[in-house]
C-alpha cells in the first residue's frame, strides 16, 4: 500500500514537472537565429547579411580535443569543396568563447582556412546545438542539416550531399503564392500525413521527408495537388520525432515542418 | 515572485515517504548549491543561482525504486531555470534475473561500444547555455541481466544523454542515441569469454557492431582481459580496411609481492559512435595533482594507437615508488600526425610518524595542443598533529607552446589545508597562470586565489563554503574528462543523506 502510495506521488511529480520544463530548440526547418561574431582576423559575420547563400557553420570549443581532431575534416571535406562557389559562405564559431591566441592555437592545428568567429557561446545556444557539431543554413534562411553527432568523416560528407543539393536548388523555401493555402495535417501525424490545398492546383514532381539532422528518411514521387483532393503520404513507421516535408516541382521547393508521436 | 518555490517538492517528497520505512528501506540525499559569482570578467559580476538535486530510493524485498529530482533557479534568466524529475528507475532483482527499467548506467565489455557514467557530486555548465544539472551520461530504457549456470546474458535498450545539452531542450535532443544490444558471457574457473552485438542509430543512421573479449587469470600472478570491437560492413559482413571502424584493447596486470607492473594497448580507428556513446580506455593516467591532471591528453577515437606502462614497487616503512610512461599516436590526417608521450615518476614516504610525503616529476610532450614539452614537479606533505592534520601541497608546471611564435610560460598551485577532528576543514588556495590563453590585454599574470571552509555537524550533513577565484578548464575524473568553466565568488554546498 506504501509502495503504491510513493508510486503514485512519484508519477504524479513526473507530470507535474515535465510541466516546468521550456523545451527550446532550433531543429531542420526552423528559422536560423540571426547573430554578429568578430573573427579572429578582425571582421564581422552577420548571418542575415548572407541570405542568398547557403552557410556552413562549425560550432567548436578552442580547446576540445575531438573538435581539434575533426576541424580538419571540415576544411578538407566541405571549404574545398566549394569555397570557389560565391553562393556558399563557411563559419567557424568557438563557442568556449577562447582568448585570440587560443583560437589561433586551433586555427593553426586543425588548418582551417576559412572565417573563424569568437565569443559564439551564445549563437551555440540560441542555436540548441553544442560544440563538434556541423548545421548548414539555406539561402532563405532556414536550417537544413544539424548534426546530431560530432564533425567526423561521415557528419562531414552527410552535410556536403546537403550543400550540394541546396546550391544545386534554384530557387527553395519561397512561398510561392500557390502555397499560401497548403494544408498539411493531422499535427502531429502518426501513420501517414495529408496534404490539401483548397485554392490552387499545384503540380510536384516528388516530395522528401528530412529528419533534424537534414538526412532524407523518406521520398516518393508526386503529381498533381488538386484543389479540395487530400493526398495521403504513409510514413511507413517513421519514429516519433520532427520532420520536415520538402515538396519539389522542376523549379521550386516547399518545406514545411511537421510532427509525428505514437 | 517566489523563484525558489519548487523547492518544496523534495520537501513535500521526504514527509509523504516519511512512513515508508515501516516496510522496506528509504534512503535519500540531497546536493543543493548556491553561487553568487559569475565567471570572472563576465557581467554582471555577481549573479545568484540554486541549483538542488534530490535523489531518493525506496527497497522493498527484490524491488528497488529510485528517482532523482533537479531543480535550478538562476536569477538571470528565468528561460533558463527548471524543475524536472530527471531520473527515474524500477529495479527487479533475483539471484539469477535482474530487470531494470529507466534510467541506467549499463555498458558493453570495457567501454569500447557503449560506456555510460555518472561523476558524483558533480555539476555540469557550459559557457553557451549556462545552466546547471548533474554530470551524467545515463541510459533511458531497460536492462536485463540473467545467468544460466556459466553463461550470464545482458540485454540493453534505450536512448543514450548527451551531456552537453541541457535539461531545458527537448528529449529528442538530448537523447539522439538510440542503442539496443546484448552481451552474452561465459565463466568457467579462472577465465572468461565473451561477445557483444549492439545496434545503433541516430539520425535515420542504424550501424551493427559485435565485439569479444577474453579475461583470464593466466597465473597467480598475471592476469589478462583484452576486447576486440568492429562495426559491421552494411553488407553485414566484417570489414577491415581503412575505412572500417574498430577498437581494440589489451591490458596485463602482473602483482608479485612488492612489485605490480600493468600493459595496456590501445588502438582505436574510426571509433567515434554518435553524440559519443562509446568510451574506450584511455591510456592516460589520470593524475590525482591539479596541474597534471588538467594537463591531459583525451583519446581521439577518429585515430589512436599507444599503449600505457605503469610500475610500483613498496618498500618497507610504507615507502612507495610510481612509476608510469604513455604514448598516444594520432594520424588524423596526411597533414596532422601527433605523437603525445608522457613520463611520470612519484616517490611516497613515511617521515616519523606523523609526516606521510608525495614527490612527483613529469615530463609530456603534447604536439596535437601544440604543447611541444611540458616540464611538472610538486610534492604534498601530511602532517598529523594532535586530534588534528595538516596539508600543504605545491607544485609547478613549465610549458614551452608553440602557435605562431614559441610561448614559454608556467603554471603555479599552491594549498594549504588544516583539518580538525574530521569536523572542520579550512583550506587556501592559489593558483597563478603566465598561459596567454588565458590572459586579458595588458594582462601579465592570472591570479586564482581561494579559500574554503567545510564543516560536517554529523555523519549525515557537509556544508562546503567556497569563496574567490576558482580556475576551470580540464578535468578528467573517473576516465572521463570535460571543461570545467572558471568562478569568481561565493559558493556554498550542502549534502545531506536521509
Amino acid at each position: 500500500m506504501k509502495t503504491t502510495k510513493i508510486s503514485i506521488l512519484i508519477l504524479s511529480l513526473h507530470f507535474l514537472c515535465f510541466m516546468q520544463i521550456n523545451a527550446l530548440g532550433q531543429g531542420v526547418g526552423a528559422s536560423a537565429p540571426d547573430f554578429t561574431l568578430s573573427t579572429v582576423s578582425g571582421d564581422e559575420f552577420t548571418l542575415s547579411d548572407h541570405t542568398g547563400k547557403v552557410v556552413f557553420l562549425f560550432f567548436f570549443g578552442y580547446a576540445c580535443s575531438h573538435c581539434l581532431a575533426n576541424g580538419n575534416n571540415t576544411e578538407t571535406g566541405i571549404y574545398d569543396a566549394f569555397k570557389s562557389n560565391s553562393d556558399f559562405v563557411a563559419l567557424g564559431i568557438d563557442t568556449w568563447d577562447g582568448s585570440k591566441s587560443g583560437v589561433e592555437n586551433f586555427i593553426n592545428q586543425t588548418g582551417i582556412t576559412y572565417p573563424v568567429a569568437m565569443n559564439g557561446s551564445s549563437v551555440q545556444s540560441s542555436y540548441s546545438t553544442t560544440y563538434d557539431r556541423i548545421i548548414v543554413i539555406d539561402q532563405s534562411g532556414t536550417i537544413q542539416f544539424k548534426a546530431t553527432s560530432n564533425a567526423t568523416s561521415g557528419v562531414v560528407s552527410d552535410a556536403k550531399q546537403v550543400i550540394e543539393s541546396l546550391l544545386t536548388t534554384t530557387s527553395t523555401n519561397h512561398f510561392g503564392n500557390k502555397e499560401q493555402s497548403l494544408r498539411i495535417y493531422p499535427i502531429p501525424a502518426k501513420e501517414s500525413i495529408f496534404i490539401d490545398n483548397p485554392d490552387a492546383r499545384i503540380k510536384y514532381s516528388n516530395f522528401e521527408v528530412l529528419n533534424l539532422s537534414g538526412q532524407i528518411v523518406l521520398s516518393g514521387d508526386l503529381n498533381y495537388i488538386e484543389p479540395g483532393e487530400a493526398i495521403e503520404l504513409p510514413l511507413n513507421g517513421l519514429d516519433s520525432g520532427i520532420y520536415l516535408l520538402r515538396l519539389n516541382s522542376e523549379t521550386n521547393s516547399y518545406t514545411k515542418r511537421f510532427i509525428i508521436t505514437h | 515572485m517566489n523563484k525558489y518555490k519548487y523547492i518544496k517538492l523534495p520537501v513535500i517528497i521526504i514527509l509523504f515517504s516519511a512512513n515508508a520505512n515501516s516496510q522496506g528501506n528509504f534512503r535519500g540525499s540531497n546536493l543543493l548549491e548556491y553561487q553568487l559569482g559569475n565567471i570572472p570578467g563576465l557581467k554582471p559580476e555577481h549573479q545568484s543561482s540554486l541549483y538542488d538535486q534530490l535523489n531518493l530510493s525506496y527497497n522493498y524485498k527484490s524491488i528497488t525504486l529510485q528517482t532523482r529530482i533537479e531543480q535550478y533557479y538562476p536569477s538571470f534568466d528565468d528561460n533558463k531555470s527548471y524543475t524536472s524529475i530527471s531520473q527515474y528507475r524500477a529495479k527487479f532483482k533475483t539471484q539469477e534475473l535482474s530487470v531494470t527499467i529507466g534510467n541506467i548506467y549499463p555498458s558493453f565489455g570495457k567501454g569500447l561500444l557503449l560506456r555510460t557514467y555518472e561523476i558524483p557530486g558533480s555539476i555540469w555548465e557550459d559557457r553557451g547555455y549556462r545552466i546547471r544539472y548533474g554530470f551524467y551520461k545515463d541510459l533511458e530504457g531497460a536492462e536485463i541481466r540473467y545467468q544460466l549456470g556459466k553463461f550470464k546474458i545482458k540485454g540493453v535498450y534505450g536512448k543514450v544523454l548527451d551531456v552537453t545539452l541541457p535539461p531545458t531542450l527537448s528529449k529528442n535532443e538530448r537523447r539522439p542515441d538510440l542503442v539496443q544490444g546484448a552481451e552474452l558471457k561465459f565463466q568457467h574457473k579462472k577465465l572468461a569469454l565473451g561477445s557483444i552485438f549492439m545496434n545503433h542509430k541516430i539520425a535515420g543512421n542504424s550501424d551493427n557492431y559485435v565485439s569479444a573479449f577474453v579475461k583470464s587469470r593466466i597465473t597467480k600472478n598475471l592476469s589478462l582481459y583484452t576486447e576486440f570491437a568492429l562495426k559491421a560492413g552494411s553488407d553485414a559482413e566484417l570489414k577491415f580496411d581503412n575505412d572500417s571502424s574498430y577498437g581494440f584493447y589489451l591490458s596485463l596486470n602482473y602483482v608479485k609481492k612488492s612489485l605490480g607492473v600493468s600493459l595496456e594497448l590501445k588502438d582505436y580507428k574510426n571509433f567515434s559512435i554518435g553524440s559519443g556513446i562509446s568510451d574506450p580506455p584511455t591510456l592516460i593516467k589520470e593524475h590525482s595533482y591539479k596541474l597534471l591532471n588538467r594537463s591531459t591528453h583525451v583519446p581521439i577515437l577518429t585515430n589512436e594507437r599507444g599503449y600505457q606502462l605503469e610500475v610500483y614497487y613498496r618498500l618497507p616503512n610504507n615507502n612507495l615508488i610510481t612509476f608510469n610512461h604513455s604514448i598516444a599516436h594520432n594520424e588524423i590526417s596526411e597533414s596532422q600526425s601527433h605523437l603525445f608521450n608522457e613520463f611520470f615518476a612519484e616517490y611516497q614516504t613515511q617521515i616519523g610518524g606523523q609526516v606521510f610525503a608525495n614527490f612527483f616529476l613529469d615530463y609530456s610532450s603534447d604536439p596535437f595542443t601544440n604543447e611541444d614539452n611540458r616540464y611538472s614537479g610538486g610534492f604534498a606533505f601530511d602532517i598529523g598533529h594532535n586530534k588534528a592534520s595538516s596539508i600543504i601541497e605545491s607544485q609547478i608546471q613549465f610549458v614551452e607552446r608553440k602557435v605562431i611564435e614559441t610561448d614559454k610560460f608556467y603554471n603555479f598551485y599552491f594549498s594549504y589545508q588544516f583539518n580538525i577532528r574530521n569536523k572542520l576543514t579550512t583550506s587556501a588556495l592559489l593558483e597563478i597562470s603566465k598561459d596567454p590563453f588565458l590572459l586579458n590585454e595588458n594582462e601579465e599574470y592570472a591570479f586564482y586565489p581561494g579559500g574554503t571552509l567545510s564543516y560536517r555537524p554529523n555523519n549525515k550533513h557537509h556544508i562546503i563554503l567556497f569563496y574567490g577565484k576558482r580556475r576551470g578548464g580540464p578535468a578528467c575524473n573517473s576516465g572521463v574528462c570535460y571543461d570545467v568553466l572558471d568562478f569568481q565568488g561565493l559558493e556554498i554546498r550542502i549534502l545531506s543523506h536521509i
